[in-house]
């Protein structure tokens, strides 16, 4: 994998990383803050929605496009923004049959509120698909840490065959209409019947 | 407790993994259906068989339990090698013919035991357990686990289509984790009871002190695949646990080493309490991202402290655990008792935290200042109350102590003393005589004042981070004598350059109006007020953004 010539803020390659699932993925030691364009979104509509569980006060972003080839490698960056000054440390993995050669990739430096650790990252999928890239964060923040995780969904293959793949069916098992019109989920669940 | 499957000497007994049948018309077995397919089955035309005349009634009973994952004992991830069966409370248990109609409901009661007599003696019928917290008494609600991934569609344990009988007979059931050693082998049936236990437990300490509190129903949205992916809901990638103040529903993450929260209980309990407070107290939270030791919009603090609190008092337990990661073994954890924070003062969810815990806890857990004991009624009494909901300044923990202290003067000195330890001073709701400005002066006074012909000097600051973080929004209080259009004006006088100052129309904590263009450095609108007392939150647009676009900026406000 050559970063220089896609990432030339990037010197050299710090870890490469293998998934078995047929995702194959790498990542550098971080670079300076990549650009991103404003949202025009006023400031009501932001907050619909915008709500987050207790955690590390950091913010996740990627310049990954939606769309991977199956087989062709996909280069792209990961960007963590730190919101308050700590210790920050970042680790990268697969949520798919994960066997990373080697290691996790995992990222550890202290940083000062508004600094964006970036990482660039090659994917590699063999099958098409819907996978994902999990990170997980913590940031050690006066004296307390707060963990955060963060996944990025990686889209293989043309509409249909995401569709069509067992990643993105595989809880469509058990569901029943009802005699109301209502439909249910059945669970399995152990039945025992005393007489 | 165990439940009383695990206390039954079964004279005869039958295990099944629960398989789903429907009979057929004219009674008669089918085979079962098989729950691997991924296509939907519709109930086909279906008539029960009454020709026979009606038994002897008996009574069919059970129990329902569920696996439940508790934490480590050092750490914060989960801990397989200590599952528990616990009982399934309070859920909504149904009986079913055997066209698959709903012939009795039964709620179970606090150790997971149902009954439904008057059975119909030796007839097809089958039991369904809901993933449904059911209450239709002085006290109601109705709390679903529904699947976000499935349609939205209700999870359900599902028994076999048997003979009533001639006897009595009793049908238990267990759902289990799906753990199988060293990932989810199996399907996770227990993750809707484990979410519903927490819901229970918060239902509890709710109605201990309000025994006629009528919930609006709600679903919680939970599926394996909820990731913390942001993007669409019905994919799963819901990006947190949260809830959704639009569609009054809660989101649970549940995807397999990403975050799992179905046995975080504090995380439940924490999201319960934002579905509380945006349905029966009050919140202006803008959201977004929190932790402990960050200097936040009071408004974020204190809703965020509140929910931490909340949690802790609805499991009795002061420690926050967080699971996530691979196998779910990694996490955080806070003590809510903690009462030396960083950066406390009014913009700290660890200081509200703190506060709000100490008024709940008992006096055998005294810690620091900490003289109140068991005051989660008053806590109560206060964010339910008028003054509390219709209150003109927005919500933030001077308005809270200081009807805590209005309503309740016995507690005046011990709440004083609480807020002082975190370096907070109460005297109105207004945050009137505030001296901890956490280091940045511009964010003091909380509300500056202005007058219809006047003008005022706020600053919109980055220092602390961006979006919902301290100095990011500044507030004026206007008070309006009549009724009329007025034009308010937000210009630009110093600091960051281009700038995109923005506005938002606050009254007794409703949105009156907003002004939110792109124009550079000022923002104008008419805007209609009535008489009464106006927040306005000030701000500049690229403090809501990252950090490239934000900058420190100070603006004129006037209004005519």
């Amino acid at each position: 994998m050559n970063f220089e010539s896609k990432f030339p803020l990037v010197g050299s390659l710090s870890i490469a990383a293998v998934v078995s699932a047929g995702l194959i993925l790498g990542a550098c030691s971080p670079a300076g803050d990549i650009g991103r364009s404003a949202s025009t979104a006023p400031k009501t509509m932001q907050t619909a929605g915008g709500y987050l569980k207790p955690g590390a006060a950091v913010r996740f972003s990627s310049s990954y496009d939606g769309t991977t080839e199956v087989g062709e490698e996909e280069l792209f960056e990961i960007q963590v923004v730190a919101q308050s000054d700590g210790e920050l440390s970042v680790s990268i993995s697969s949520s798919e049959s994960i066997l990373i050669d080697g290691s996790e990739v995992e990222v550890v430096q202290s940083v000062v509120a508004g600094q964006t650790i970036t990482i660039p990252v090659a994917v590699q999928v063999f099958n098409a698909g819907k996978y994902y890239l999990n990170l997980h964060t913590s940031l050690v923040s006066g004296g307390q840490e707060r963990d955060r995780a963060f996944a990025l969904a990686i889209y293989a293959g043309s509409s249909q065959q995401i569709k069509n793949s067992k990643s993105v069916s595989s809880n469509k098992s058990g569901i029943v209409n009802t005699r109301g019109g209502d439909s249910v989920v059945v669970l399995p669940a152990v039945e025992t019947v005393t007489r | 407790m165990l439940p009383t499957i695990f206390r039954f000497m079964p004279r005869l007994f039958f295990v099944f993994t629960s398989i789903l049948f429907f009979a057929s018309c004219g009674g008669g077995s089918s085979p079962p259906l098989n729950l691997d397919s991924s296509e939907e089955v519709v109930v086909a035309a279906c008539i029960v068989d009454e020709s026979s005349a009606p038994g002897d009634a008996v009574f069919i009973s059970g129990a329902v339990s569920f696996d439940f994952v508790p934490h480590r004992m050092t750490g914060s991830g989960l801990d397989y090698d200590a599952i528990i069966a616990k009982p399934a409370r309070g859920v909504e248990v149904v009986l079913l013919d055997q066209c698959g109609e709903e012939l009795k409901s039964s709620i179970t009661n606090s150790v997971g035991e149902y009954r439904f007599d008057d059975v119909e003696a030796n007839v097809e019928v089958s039991v369904r357990v809901k993933a449904r917290l059911l209450s239709t008494g002085n006290a109601s609600w109705d709390f679903s686990v529904t699947d976000n991934t499935n349609d939205d569609a209700l999870y359900v344990l599902q028994g076999a289509s048997l003979s009533s009988g001639s006897d009595d007979s009793s049908r238990d059931f267990h759902a289990a984790s799906g753990w199988g050693g060293e990932n989810y082998s199996a399907v996770r049936s227990a993750a809707p009871f484990a979410i519903l236990d927490t819901v229970y437990d918060s239902v509890q300490l709710i109605t201990s002190v309000d025994s006629a509190a009528d919930f609006i129903g709600t679903e919680l949205r939970w599926s394996p695949l909820n990731s913390t992916a942001f993007g669409n809901l019905a994919e799963g990638d819901i990006a947190s646990s949260f809830y959704d103040p639009n569609s009054k529903y809660i989101y649970l993450l549940g995807q397999e080493d990403n975050d799992t929260d179905e046995y975080d209980q504090h995380v439940i309990a924490h999201e319960f309490w934002h579905y509380f407070e945006d349905n029966y107290s009050r919140t202006e939270s803008i959201g977004g991202a929190h932790g402990g030791g960050d200097l936040l919009d009071f408004r974020v603090a204190y809703s965020e402290g509140v929910g931490d609190a909340f949690s802790g008092m609805v499991l009795d337990d002061p420690i926050y655990i967080d699971s996530q990661g691979n196998g779910q073994l990694r996490g955080f954890t806070f003590d809510l008792e903690e009462n030396v924070v960083s950066n406390r003062g009014w913009f700290s969810e660890s200081s509200v935290q703190s506060i709000l815990y100490d008024l709940y806890d008992s006096n055998s857990v005294d810690d620091g200042v900490d003289s109140i004991d068991n005051a989660f009624f008053e806590f109560y009494s206060v964010v339910t109350s008028p003054a509390f909901k219709n209150s003109n300044t927005l919500v933030g923990i001077h308005l809270f102590l200081s009807e805590l202290k209005a309503q309740f003067p016995n507690l005046g000195a011990e709440v004083d003393a609480l807020a002082d330890q975190q370096d907070i001073t109460v005297i109105d709701a207004k945050a009137t005589g505030e001296l901890n400005d956490g280091g940045k002066s511009a964010v003091l006074p909380l509300y500056k004042t202005v007058s219809v012909g006047g003008a005022v000097e706020v600053c919109s600051v980055n220092d602390y981070g961006v979006f919902n973080k301290l100095g990011n929004n500044q507030f004026v209080e206007l008070t309006i004598g009549s009724s009329a259009s007025y034009s308010l004006s937000v210009t630009r006088v110093s600091g960051m350059n281009p700038s995109d100052p923005d506005f938002i129309v606050w009254k007794n904590g409703e949105i009156v109006d907003s002004a939110e263009s792109m124009k550079e450095n000022s923002e104008v609108k008419e805007v209609s007020l009535t008489a009464g007392v106006h927040i306005i939150e000030i701000f500049e647009y690229g403090n809501m953004l990252d950090f490239q676009f934000s900058g420190d900026v100070c603006f004129e406000f006037e209004v005519n």
